[in-house]
């Protein structure tokens, strides 16, 4: 095989080659391509997310598929299995210059990773001709901050979970509550006053009326579900806004009678699916998350889920979706097969692969709902896709600003305590919040 | 070869061998001396300079001058976290320790010594994570067994973990339990140092166990409680690990300490300069604080 190195025209060919590989390596170094291994080298590529061992194992079989497609790359798969030890390890590797490829962000710190200059754009390779996963492809309400300002793409969603009620059915029926939420729903008839009733009536029999959680996905969705705003103009109006006001009031009555209780004050080990498993909960808000743990401890009769009720006479309003994202280091040498990586991983079929056989997320690109539906589990999961399709993830609003994600939810724990004065905790949350829109 | 005038021969030689000696003094003590340089001074010196910046952890660095500390000081949190964290040390540390006393001295002539200071010791050689997890379920006020037990008489207890008044005499509790072992020997040790003698002359003196104890034990026991009264409160200062299992800071920064609220900054709100700032500020309250009990020591601590 001749080559232009050892052709008769050696001299011509070698600057031609030099003249090539330069205008390559410029490309590259002012980023017009993403850096790529040579063609004959094996890249070898560290990528991170967080997860249980299950999750893990299930990402390690895609990791495995994915190198017998790819034989020219390696993937190392190093977890960080706790959540809130990720993020801060992530930083201190990324500001290290030693940070993975291809990693996950979680939705409470994508905005400021996007914004801080060490992630690769995205945009064009989204666009792209060897892109599975076009923006389009995505259910829109899922991007947030994932999204700059200026319209960048720094992240996709591997998947999602809409937040939805669990349903205990025999916690309800020992409680005495004789109607079914689902079918309230499907009547038009799953109210606040309708899911009050059920809440008292178990609180009357002893047991936790609902485990909910202070966070985005329950607090902003019990917003909406009145009908109110959280921000609007890039304005935190959740704490004037009447609507709002009375859905964090509702909260604050919930939790000051018990029927309400914030999982974040449950010791590890005795959470919400703990308490729903053991029936001293009748609801507990999650998202598919449950369903592996729930599956294999209550009979398919026993649970079941729903969106979550509302006032404003709509069946479902938008529903908070916890998401992570997943993202490519800017300085990775390997930023084509990062991204390659990326791209299967976030597609229809890689989604497929991974949520198959009672996975722990729902999809979150379009034409991969199957796997949802599969084996009527739970009975209504059709409301994970109906919860998915209105859903919004956390604001970009908040996730732009380090720390104000925590800092919103810190302002409402007396409110999910039903301690205080819970006017004047909505009026200091505002102060708060729209305090720190404004510094920034 | 040539050699110098006799008698300067010597003198040379000697020299040779203590400048060899020197060397290789140094040779033995270079590793040792690099690990202190790369994961002590460097990380240090940095800290220290990253106080005077505003950075991100990723971004560039900018020069702030005064800033980070001036803000750190009139902000909310921070002042919580010193306010915490003084309290916590007043809690822990005159407790902690006297409690300590009290046991070491309760073991000290009783036959089975070791097993007591193994028994005691054990908390201290668990991990923190895995004693705070312990204390998690103990304290919770739904399911939690002290709780339990206090309802059996009667009473209604607090939500200890939850409740603003009860959080941090809660984990003060935890640590001094944690940390009971370690003083207990530290203090064992000292009393072995006591001279029997000496007690035993001052009881033929007509004096009752009551002042040999205050008059002759407690005085020569004083460099160990000095010893054990200044690391107890560094370690107080430096309170992070039971905080962030059991509490997380809250509730509303109730339970918020110092080094929390340094990892909080650098971690959570990705402000790595105010974080070096909080840092450099405990530094100089531990330094300060041990420095007045240096100079105090003097009243109080008898070396012969």
């Amino acid at each position: 095989m001749t080559t232009p190195a050892n052709s008769s025209h050696g001299m011509l060919d070698r600057r031609r080659l030099l003249a090539g590989a330069a205008a390559v390596g410029a490309a590259n170094a002012f980023g017009l391509g993403p850096r790529r291994a040579a063609a004959q080298e094996k890249a070898s590529l560290v990528w991170s997310t967080w997860g249980t061992p299950e999750e893990l194992k299930r990402v390690e079989e895609f990791d495995t598929e994915f190198m017998k497609r790819h034989p020219n790359i390696e993937m190392k798969l190093v977890p960080i299995p706790s959540y809130s030890e990720y993020h801060p390890k992530i930083l201190t590797q990324l500001g290290a210059g030693q940070g993975p490829d291809v990693f996950y962000v979680g939705d409470d710190n994508i905005g400021k990773f996007a914004e801080s200059g060490a992630l690769l754009d995205l945009t064009d390779l989204l666009k792209g001709p060897d892109s599975q996963t076009k923006p389009d492809d995505f259910f829109p309400g899922l991007w947030g901050a994932a999204i700059s300002k200026d319209g960048r793409y720094f992240g996709v969603t591997n998947d999602c979970n809409p937040q939805v009620l669990w349903i205990n059915k025999k916690a309800l029926a020992e409680a005495g509550v004789t109607d079914d939420p689902v079918a309230l729903r499907d009547a038009g008839k799953w109210t606040w006053d309708a899911w009050g009733a059920m809440l008292d009536k178990l609180v009357a029999a002893g047991k936790t009326g609902a485990v909910l959680e202070n966070w985005f996905a329950d607090t902003y969705t019990l917003i909406k579900a009145n009908g109110g705003e959280v921000y609007k103009d890039g304005k935190f109006v959740a704490s004037d806004d009447p609507k709002s006001v009375a859905a964090l009031k509702f909260i604050f009555d919930g939790a000051k009678k018990k029927a309400i209780v914030n999982s974040d004050f449950l010791p590890e080990g005795q959470g919400q699916d703990a308490l729903f498993i053991a029936g001293l909960t009748g609801f507990a808000s999650g998202g598919r998350w449950f369903l592996p743990t729930v599956k294999d401890a209550m009979g398919a009769a026993d649970y079941d889920i729903v969106t979550w009720p509302t006032t404003t006479g709509q069946p479902v309003e938008p529903t908070g979706v916890a998401t992570s994202f997943m993202v490519v280091n800017k300085n990775s040498k390997h930023q084509a097969e990062a991204f390659q990586f990326l791209t299967e991983f976030a597609s229809k079929d890689g989604q497929l692969f991974r949520l198959q056989g009672g996975g722990n997320a729902v999809p979150s690109i379009k034409g991969a709902d199957e796997v949802v539906l599969e084996g009527n589990l739970p009975a209504h999961a059709k409301s994970f896709l109906d919860a998915r399709d209105t859903g919004f993830v956390e604001p970009a609003e908040e996730t732009r600003i380090a720390g104000l994600p925590q800092d919103v939810i810190k302002a409402l724990e007396p409110l999910w305590m039903g301690q205080g004065d819970p006017d004047q905790i909505i009026k200091s949350l505002g102060e708060m919040v729209n305090g720190r829109l404004t510094a920034k | 070869m040539s050699v110098g005038k006799a008698g300067s021969g010597q003198p040379i030689a000697a020299s040779g061998r203590e400048r060899s000696d020197r060397l290789w003094a140094l040779l033995f003590v270079l590793p040792q001396a690099i690990g202190l340089l790369v994961f002590a001074l460097v990380p240090l010196v940095f800290s220290f300079v990253l106080g005077f910046m505003r950075w991100d952890g990723l971004g560039d660095k900018a020069w702030v001058g005064l800033a980070n500390f001036q803000k750190q000081l009139g902000d909310p949190e921070f002042r919580a976290a010193l306010r915490n964290t003084i309290v916590f040390t007043f809690l822990t540390v005159p407790i902690g320790l006297a409690l300590a006393l009290l046991v070491a001295l309760g073991v000290n002539k009783i036959r089975g010594r070791m097993v007591y200071r193994a028994l005691y010791f054990a908390p201290v050689v668990t991990s923190s994570v895995a004693v705070a997890m312990v204390w998690q379920y103990l304290l919770n006020g739904r399911f939690g067994l002290i709780n339990a037990w206090l309802r059996r008489f009667g009473m209604d207890p607090p939500d200890w973990l939850l409740d603003t008044r009860f959080v941090l005499p809660a984990i003060a509790l935890v640590t001094i339990w944690w940390t009971l072992g370690l003083n207990v020997v530290i203090f064992l040790a000292g009393l072995q140092n006591v001279p029997v003698p000496i007690q035993e002359a001052a009881r033929i003196d007509g004096a009752n166990s009551w002042r040999v104890f205050r008059d002759v034990t407690l005085p020569i026991l004083s460099p160990t409680i000095f010893f054990s009264v200044v690391i107890a409160i560094i370690s107080s200062l430096q309170t992070f690990d039971q905080i962030f299992v059991l509490t997380n800071g809250g509730p509303l920064d109730a339970s918020r300490t110092l080094v929390f609220h340094i990892y909080d900054l650098a971690f959570r709100d990705f402000s790595f300069g105010e974080s070096s700032a909080v840092a450099l500020i405990l530094f100089v309250l531990t330094l300060g604080v041990t420095l007045v009990q240096f100079w105090g020591q003097r009243r109080w601590v008898h070396y012969d």
